[in-house]
């Protein structure tokens, strides 16, 4: 098997704060293989866009900074946390692409938006300023514009939101990066154009080969798209394996409850959509044992104590939960989680 | 939009109206006459025979009357210190000094003002910022009357580096235009920082980061070009200020401009002269206020929507 695109290994990333450290990831590892569209779900606040961003280097330091021990090897040969500014600019745009949640704010309203486009080009290719401006085009094209020569043209203020989103994965494609991270890229959209936008990233992946890291609260989304789902919860990774481990044989409690917080077609409309009382923990001062004790229904002693470990379900299939430990008593997931595998 | 703009010029007309009157009244009541002191050595029935001449013998709600005809039918009357010049034509050849000065004291605020506001918020909360803070609140608490004689005593006299007065050539220039620039670099530097703070922290910076740009590329192309805007907006009033401010410092520097004209009408009670500059001054700032809102309700939706309630 060729090489992983992505090795992220116990990534740790803080912010210092007047009032403390914040510590918004606190050890994240995994794989990224080439081709592959990896979707990171989890609450608002649990460090998936931190993860993310620092992938890019993305997050200002300070406040933030990446925590010794912490390694996010990319490609099999840069160490993206030991890159100086310099060589991260020759990364960021040429290797890995980024698309924002707000395409309403995320565009520079007073650029063309061919301009914003060949920017990066003009950055990172040795071409001309209208050899440029004519791959904004054919990129226009490639995501979907209708009349990509008078857009290149038009200002920000002149497209919509999904237009504009559009204009955002152009812009993030410009130099065929190896990875595209899409930062909760149709959070900010209406529905339909969603659905859109989600159509567009599995057909351009499908197309270039790109391998996609999508963040998203969406399990739509992730359902639509994603090969392999990780579970994030107060910046730890809680569970993580192929979509349809995840969707059909959940093992986290965690997961469970998210899943169980999506409408269903075939449930009973009487009953209320359930939600996973409680909050997220404070990330000033994380808990001793596993961060979600607190909200579990199904929470022993050891819980509070320990933080679990990993416990491998299949080959590429793990969930940190002390129910996976061989002594821990059998738990039954709740109604209408698992057993509907398709596949 | 057209009801909104009679509306303003009617507000305009009043305005001006309110200031001439004002300054007909204000002016009689300062002590003094145009011809002279209590030493005079005028005897009473001369004297009466010149304020007859000048109209001055009759009551002043009369004089007002006259005047404001006159002001109507575009003559502001003949200067009392100079016979035989006008007030138009005064204004008409030493206009051009106080409008050069200002202007070149604008380009220095505005070059200098947004330089030092840039750099300030690139170098937030560090020695940089701090130090161009510190540049920027001593240039506002420092009065022009009291930068003027310095610059000109230290570096004009006792230095002789440039020329210490006088209106000659590019070199007379510089001294007067920094010493007017002062207040409006302060107000720009602080204001370009702000806006500048607030452009480094939207979303878009983030995607031109994310394209690989340098934070040179990133400062120039996309945050400069954006926290310029809300400054631009206030540059209209900024540029009344300079260019009709010149008084002190024209007097300080000997420029042969309309300030200096001004001053020495006020301490010879030179009615006509002092009445017609007020509102050659007041009028410049009423019509470009008034362009500069005009231009907002074409920017600003809002605002064009409120003229029209």
């Amino acid at each position: 098997m060729a090489k992983p695109v992505l090795e992220v290994k116990d990534l740790r990333v803080s912010f210092k704060m007047y009032a403390g450290e914040v510590q918004a990831v606190r050890g994240v590892s995994f794989n990224l293989n080439k081709g592959e569209v990896l979707a990171i779900v989890g609450e608002s606040g649990c460090g998936k866009s931190v993860t993310a961003q620092t992938l890019m280097r993305l997050v200002p330091t300070p406040p933030s900074y990446i925590k010794e021990g912490s390694s996010i090897l990319f490609d099999g040969k840069l160490e993206i946390t030991e890159l100086t500014e310099k060589k991260m600019e020759q990364v960021r745009g040429a290797e890995i692409g980024m698309i924002f949640q707000d395409p309403m704010t995320s565009l520079n309203p007073t650029m063309t938006i061919g301009a914003q486009i060949s920017e990066g080009i003009l950055k990172h290719q040795k071409v001309g300023k209208t050899e440029a401006m004519k791959r904004a085009t054919e990129l226009l094209t490639l995501v979907g514009m209708s009349n990509p020569e008078e857009r290149v043209h038009q200002y920000p203020h002149e497209l919509s939101g999904g237009m504009r989103q559009r204009v955002m994965i152009a812009i993030a494609l410009a130099c065929n990066p190896k990875l595209l991270i899409a930062d909760e890229p149709t959070t900010a959209l209406d529905v339909t154009i969603q659905a859109q936008i989600v159509d567009l990233l599995r057909d351009i992946q499908k197309k270039t080969d790109t391998s996609i890291i999508i963040i998203t609260h969406d399990l739509g989304v992730v359902a639509e798209i994603a090969h392999r789902v990780l579970v994030m919860y107060a910046g730890k990774v809680v569970e993580q394996g192929p979509l349809n481990d995840i969707f059909y044989n959940p093992r986290h409690p965690y997961t469970w409850g998210l899943l169980r917080s999506v409408p269903r077609l075939d449930s009973d409309n009487s009953k209320e959509l359930e939600s996973i009382p409680g909050s997220p923990p404070d990330l000033y001062a994380p808990p001793v044992g596993c961060a979600f004790a607190a909200r579990c229904p199904y929470a022993m002693e050891i819980c509070k104590e320990k933080d679990p470990a990993h416990f491998d379900v299949s080959d590429n299939h793990s969930s940190a939960c002390w129910l996976m430990h061989p002594d821990a008593p059998k738990v039954e997931p709740p109604v209408g989680i698992g057993g509907h595998a398709h596949g | 939009m057209l009801k909104y703009v009679l509306q303003r010029i009617i507000y305009m007309i009043i305005t001006l109206w309110v200031i001439v009157t004002a300054t007909f009244f204000l002016m009689k009541l300062l002590p003094g006459n145009p011809f002279g002191d209590a030493q005079m050595k005028m005897s009473p029935e001369n004297f009466a025979i010149l304020k007859a001449q000048y109209g001055l013998d009759k009551p002043e709600w009369q004089q007002y009357f006259i005047y404001m005809g006159n002001v109507l039918q575009g003559n502001f009357g003949v200067s009392y210190q100079f016979p035989g010049r006008s007030v138009v034509s005064v204004i008409q050849n030493n206009f051009k000094a106080s409008l050069e000065l200002g202007l070149e004291s604008l380009i220095f605020s505005i070059a200098i003002g947004l330089g030092l506001g840039a750099y300030a918020a690139l170098k937030h909360n560090k020695v940089g910022d701090y130090t161009a803070m510190f540049i920027a609140i001593v240039g506002i608490s420092i009065p022009s009357f009291v930068i003027s004689p310095l610059l000109s005593l230290y570096i004009g006299v006792k230095l002789g580096w440039l020329p210490a007065g006088l209106w000659d050539g590019p070199l007379h220039r510089i001294m007067p235009a920094f010493a007017l620039a002062l207040g409006t670099i302060a107000i720009l530097a602080r204001m370009m920082r702000a806006s500048m703070l607030e452009v480094s922290s939207l979303d878009y910076i983030k995607t031109a980061k994310s394209k690989g740009l340098s934070s040179r590329a990133i400062v120039l192309r996309h945050m400069i070009r954006n926290a310029i805007l809300p400054v631009v907006t206030i540059l209209g009033p900024i540029a009344v200020n300079v260019i009709t401010g010149t008084l002190v410092v024209e007097t300080v520097f000997a420029v042969p401009g309309l300030g200096s004209q001004f001053v020495t009408a006020i301490t010879s009670n030179d009615y006509t002269m002092i009445t017609g500059l007020t509102i050659f001054y007041a009028a410049i700032l009423v019509i470009v206020v008034f362009l500069t809102d005009i231009a907002y309700g074409l920017i600003d939706p809002r605002i064009r929507l409120a003229g029209r309630r």
